[in-house]
């Protein structure tokens, strides 16, 4: 069966393994780690469209719940940053004993590109490459931007609802309660935690070429990692309203992503 | 404690397992079955964990008042692969439904279930009631609902009553401000193509459901309100159906469609748990089983935490 829990006993984690098609072994194996929140919701069908074209290209693959998300164990108000990068590297073991591969590319989409690219600095054997698709570069801003998104829903007047905190630090945003330690290491979040050499080689996809990508960028390479980037608009449109109700998968990203897997060194 | 199953059934009804994906959440202990089984599925086409991560957080609410849950992906949607060729997709959901109530059934679920769905989710579930008579609860969330006279007169007045309705056209007048007012959400294309039955013919369903003895509660939130906004206004639009006591019918004015505030998916699980403790009682004697189809004697119930029969169940990898 794909869909399996793994993890300690008392608190599983939901993983769902694509297991590759073709070319067993000539390709890394690949970790997914997904947005949080409702980016993890509407990320969930294109995530899915990825992994089954890396499977078929040759590439085992890995999705996974992080714990207090999805189908795993725990209330989405225990979620944090560390709790992410736990269970990214519990994952990534997992992938490797799985597919037997030697090495694992982890993609992580906005705030689980975060996650992962510090996860990354802190595993021994980590990761053979890192793809940080969209990733939250600014925490603070990533906290804005969630308290407007759910400011411009126009949601009825409530009155059993508690005071919802300030812009930057909302108790909660669109249907998921935020703890205060993730909102703590949210705004701390800064270019600053990237210490150590994360992996040997880093892809950035991202939608347009802003500051905040080319500051993570400069970061990372003083780091002495090698940094592709990548711009498509196509790889941002998945994070739209309009594409939330339609089945919606980003092609051409996709399509560029197996690539990347395919050919990485 | 939740488990990973796979399971389905295809147009033909032959069994054809490892096609659906779904999560059962169970004490692991005798009360397990005790009160009738939730079943959960996808509203709209978010995976079997809902909006906001809904069906996980009421699955695990019902687990604490004692209601076992499967929640599950219908063909074509989340991880479940789409069904073979054959039949319709409202067919095929009402199927997939099913096949999660055999799922519990096979696992020891003797009390009936409850099939709780949101907006087309509702669709599905009482479509599902029409053809499964283990199916003794419905929870419709959003389902379809139909304008009236009074409803429409008690709107317009409430409109003109709303000062701060009136701030923001003065606004829009001199171009000062934009409205953000949710917009009707059954106007044109908001209603993600769901076509409506005639009302005549929803009543019709939901009379032989709550005739047959189903007790269904029907939630409405903001989603409707160009259209409804009391209970009295449902009751209006089906003046003439008998529902036997049986249909109750709640307008959360506070709530969103998708009960995106922490507040409203509470006053949603509080609720939902409320109408389970009307019906079902927790710790009363467990409601007889209901009928099933001539020629399909059930099973022994197996011993709490036996395999379920004929399932591959997900492995469970121990901790490192």
């Amino acid at each position: 069966m794909p869909a399996f829990h793994f993890g300690a006993s008392e608190a599983p984690l939901f993983g769902y393994f694509h297991p590759p098609q073709a070319r067993a072994g000539l390709r890394p194996a690949v970790l997914i780690c997904p947005p949080i929140g409702e980016e993890g919701v509407r990320a969930h069908r294109m995530l899915r469209v990825l992994a089954e074209r890396l499977a078929r290209a040759g590439a085992p693959t890995l999705r996974f719940d992080y714990r207090s998300s999805g189908d795993s164990a725990g209330a989405c108000e225990e979620l944090t940053l560390g709790s992410m990068g736990a269970d990214i590297i519990s994952a990534h073991d997992e992938l490797i004993d799985m597919s037997r591969a030697s090495r694992a590319v982890w993609i992580g989409l906005r705030l689980g590109g975060a996650a992962a690219v510090r996860a990354a600095q802190r595993v021994p054997r980590g990761p053979a490459g890192v793809i940080l698709w969209d990733p939250i570069v600014d925490g603070t801003a990533y906290l804005s931007a969630m308290s407007e998104a759910q400011a411009s829903m126009g949601l009825p007047e409530d009155s059993d609802t508690a005071q919802p905190g300030a812009p930057d630090d909302p108790a909660e945003a669109i249907g998921f309660q935020l703890s205060p330690t993730l909102r703590a290491e949210l705004r701390a979040m800064s270019n600053a935690d990237l210490k150590r050499k994360p992996t040997r080689r880093v892809m950035i996809l991202a939608g347009a070429a802003t500051p905040q990508i080319a500051s993570l960028h400069e970061a990372i390479a003083e780091l002495e990692a090698p940094v592709d980037e990548l711009h498509d608009a196509d790889g941002s449109a998945w994070n739209s309203d309009d594409a939330l109700n339609a089945y919606y998968v980003p092609a051409r990203t996709i399509e560029a992503l197996v690539e990347a897997v395919e050919g990485w060194r | 404690m939740e488990r990973i199953v796979e399971f389905g059934s295809d147009a033909s009804g032959e069994a054809a397992t490892g096609r659906l994906v779904g999560i059962v959440n169970r004490q692991e202990d005798a009360s397990a079955y005790q009160r009738p089984a939730a079943l959960l599925f996808n509203a709209g086409i978010v995976h079997r964990i809902g909006p906001h991560r809904l069906n996980v957080k009421l699955a695990r609410a019902l687990a604490e008042v004692g209601v076992a849950s499967i929640r599950f992906d219908l063909s074509g949607l989340g991880d479940s692969p789409p069904a073979p060729a054959g039949a319709a997709y409202e067919a095929q959901a009402a199927l997939d439904i099913s096949a999660a109530a055999d799922v519990l059934e096979a696992d020891g679920a003797r009390t009936g279930f409850v099939a709780i769905g949101m907006c087309s989710g509702a669709d599905n579930a009482y479509r599902a009631a029409l053809q499964d008579s283990r199916i003794i609860g419905l929870v419709l969330l959003d389902p379809y609902a139909y304008e009236t006279p009074r409803a429409k007169v008690e709107r317009a007045l409430e409109k003109a009553r709303d000062i701060d309705r009136w701030k923001r056209a003065i606004g829009r007048t001199i171009g000062r401000d934009e409205e953000t007012s949710a917009a009707s959400s059954l106007d044109g294309g908001e209603d993600n193509d769901r076509v409506h039955p005639p009302v005549a013919e929803f009543g019709r369903d939901l009379e032989a459901l709550a005739q047959r003895g189903v007790r269904v509660l029907i939630r409405y939130t903001t989603y409707v309100e160009e259209l409804l906004t009391d209970p009295r206004h449902f009751h209006d639009a089906f003046k003439g159906f008998d529902f036997a006591g049986n249909l109750d019918v709640e307008v959360d004015r506070q709530s969103d469609h998708t009960y995106v505030r922490m507040s409203a998916q509470k006053r949603l699980f509080d609720h939902i748990a409320a109408w389970y403790e009307a019906n079902w009682p927790r710790g009363a004697e467990a409601p007889a089983p209901p009928p099933r189809e001539a020629g399909s004697a059930p099973d022994p119930a197996p011993a709490p935490g036996a395999p379920i029969a004929g399932l591959r169940r997900a492995g469970v990898r121990p901790a490192r």
